[in-house]
């Protein structure tokens, strides 16, 4: 390969693509190690598209009209679309202006959040009013100069920022939504509101309220008549659970969709796999039955009949009591055998670490394998204290590592060259208030809504103990069984 | 006391948002030189923003956050272009952190250059002007929009470069006019 020629204009445009051929990159990279003028040419073709992709990545993942059209799947845009480039870029100036604003709010407050207000995006024609403040309990807003009363007006692209307490949120859809502080959320429409971090409930009751869409940074939420709650953290980690009716869930980026049904969960962790948690009650028998999630199973590629992986411990201890064995956690092996336990407390059954420590097991899965889907299982109601269910909690973030030696499982991170996969916390799921809120068995699932969870040989299950702020019991799970779906 | 530790997560978790979407974009760019592909370039950004928070309460916020950022994403998108099989020799000879650090030289001059984008994306014909909107706007899947125009991905993938192509010219010809005058 040449530089100047159409052979490389040609490989600069398949790279910013993401469809050059093998071959043709060896030759580019070729060609950019040696030649400089080739360097600056191939930065400024490559900074054009990146420009041009990334200011899409500061709007709102919006079909163009507020709601989803009839008749069409949600999140597939209408096959004939009409020009809005210029639109599109007013919005994008929009969105930079909403940048802008929290730096202003930045400098305004010097990073401390006390005070009052809410920040409008600076509108180019006059906004119409979309929504009102409805009840506020106890709001305290960012910043220091908004003093909102219920029934004040909200126009579209006005973005409200709590520190603390609740506001509720009455759209002229009929739509309401209950911001719980710290939050920060931008009513966007009638029937479409971001939320950045923080908690909504959402109710659609009304006929015109059907659709109302939820997005953040990794999904968006369209509320088909119904309840549900939505939150979004810092990272770009979201969930939201039905309360009642249903919710279709949308992956940024992604044309696939999944409907959750009332009671049904999902969390979202950020990046390109598109990670879905999905979390199920169990129906309290040996058998281990789901609604969606399969039962345990001894036809899992980690599984000890498979012979494939290797199950250890790389951190904490299992709980061992000497005085009566029968409260001692079975073996790590437990949890590749194929089955979970036969009762709600059966410890010996179970595999749990002693309390108040983080732990960690590995399962060397023997070679890099394509990670298709990782099931847990736990289950727990204590023969003592009835409402002692805490140990069915599930709590872990799963890691994973496609070299020959794992990193330190000590502290994973990222930074070390592990790759978080997702993080579990099933009783923020279940909104456990109260300890019999904790269902006694539960089954977590995560999988992705591309083609895998990624390739790893190693996968590391940092496990944390199930303390809950407003119980006082800090115990470890009771893992029943974890099975691994994967693929050479 | 657990109290005032929740508070103080939630301030850190505040504090970090604004800074991290303050940045995001910049990080976007320089990850650009070495990532081209919009999708991998988020993927990495996205992995950046979860290493970011993990090592949050190291950030001496008395330094801007945008370079402290810049450092996290080139190592993970060393990372990242080392698990790939078809950009890895990236690597090699160090070329990924020669490109980054040549487009942060470049900074100012592209920066200057993309001023005149908008005015550019005005002229463009309707056709080329529809393109770029599905495409980047509405991050239409290029089979869609391959269907849509009746065109095969591989002619909507050249018509996108040449739409690039004819922007790259007509910035270049107004970054000359300006200099002119």
């Amino acid at each position: 390969m040449i530089f100047p020629s159409a052979e490389f204009d040609d490989a600069v445009a398949s790279a910013c693509h993401g469809t050059i051929a093998e071959e043709t990159l060896t030759d580019l990279l070729e060609l950019l190690r040696q030649d400089a003028a080739a360097r600056d040419e191939y930065l400024w073709q490559t900074a054009l598209h990146a420009h041009l992709a990334h200011a899409a990545a500061f709007l709102p993942i919006d079909l163009p009209a507020d709601r989803e059209p009839a008749g069409e799947k949600a999140g597939n845009p209408p096959l004939r679309y009409e020009m809005t480039g210029r639109a599109a870029w007013s919005s994008y100036a929009l969105a930079l202006a909403g940048v802008a604003a929290v730096a202003g709010l930045l400098s305004l407050v010097g990073f401390g959040f006390t005070g009052l207000t809410t920040t409008a995006k600076q509108p180019v024609a006059p906004s119409p009013v979309i929504a009102r403040f409805g009840a506020l309990d106890e709001v305290s807003w960012v910043a220091s100069d908004a003093h909102h009363r219920s029934g004040d007006p909200i126009v579209a692209g006005q973005q409200l920022e709590l520190s603390s307490g609740t506001a509720r949120i009455d759209f002229v859809t009929g739509a309401s939504v209950s911001i719980s502080g710290p939050a920060i959320f931008e009513a966007q429409s009638g029937l479409a509101g971001r939320l950045t971090v923080g908690q909504v409930q959402v109710t659609a009751s009304t006929p015109e309220s059907k659709g109302f869409t939820i997005h953040t940074r990794t999904a968006r939420f369209i509320d088909l008549g119904t309840q549900f709650n939505a939150e979004a953290t810092a990272d770009g980690h979201c969930w939201v659970d039905v309360i009642s009716g249903e919710v279709l869930v949308h992956l940024a980026g992604s044309p696939a969709s999944t409907n959750l049904r009332q009671g049904e969960m999902l969390a979202i962790e950020p990046g390109g796999r598109q990670v879905s948690v999905r979390i199920e009650r169990g129906d309290e028998t040996p058998q281990f039955c789901f609604a969606t999630i399969e039962p345990p199973s001894d036809s899992d590629y980690a599984d000890a009949s498979q012979g494939k992986a290797r199950t250890f411990l790389a951190g904490g201890q299992l709980m061992a009591c000497d005085s009566d064995p029968e409260f001692s956690s079975g073996p790590v092996a437990r949890l590749v055998d194929g089955r979970a336990q036969g009762s709600a407390d059966a410890p010996l059954e179970s595999v749990f670490f002693a309390q108040n420590v983080r732990g960690a097991f590995v399962f060397d899965l023997g070679q890099v394998v394509t990670i298709r889907r990782v099931n847990s299982f736990s289950w727990h109601r204590s023969r003592f204290v009835s409402d002692n269910q805490v140990r069915a909690t599930q709590k872990y973030t799963l890691w994973g590592y496609a070299g020959d030696e794992p990193p330190s499982a000590t502290e994973p991170s990222v930074s070390h060259g592990w790759e978080r996969i997702a993080r579990v916390n099933t009783d923020s799921f279940f909104d456990v208030a109260r300890p019999l809120d904790r269902p006694a068995q539960q089954g977590c699932s995560i999988a992705s809504e591309t083609d895998s969870l990624g390739r790893y040989r190693f996968l590391l299950f940092e496990v944390h103990p199930t303390l809950a702020a407003h119980d006082n019991e800090v115990d470890h799970t009771f893992f029943g069984e974890i099975d691994v779906y994967a693929e050479p | 006391m657990a109290g005032d530790a929740a508070n103080r997560d939630v301030r850190s978790q505040e504090r970090f948002l604004r800074l991290f979407l303050a940045s995001e974009r910049e990080l976007l760019r320089y990850v650009a030189a070495v990532a081209p592909n919009a999708d991998d370039a988020r993927e990495i950004v996205q992995d950046t923003a979860v290493a970011l928070w993990e090592k949050f309460d190291q950030y001496d916020a008395s330094r801007p956050f945008t370079p402290w950022a810049c450092r996290f994403a080139l190592n993970i998108s060393k990372q990242w272009l080392a698990r790939q099989s078809r950009w890895r020799s990236i690597l090699r000879d160090d070329l990924a952190s020669q490109l980054v650090s040549r487009r942060m030289e470049l900074d100012a001059d592209i920066d200057h250059r993309l001023r005149h984008l908008q005015g550019c994306l005005e002229k463009l014909a309707a056709p080329q002007r529809q393109l770029v909107d599905g495409y980047y706007s509405r991050q239409i899947a290029i089979d869609r929009l391959a269907a849509e125009t009746r065109r095969s991905a591989e002619a909507v993938y050249k018509a996108l470069q040449r739409t690039r192509h004819a922007l790259q010219k007509c910035i270049e010809q107004a970054v000359r006019e300006e200099m002119a005058t």
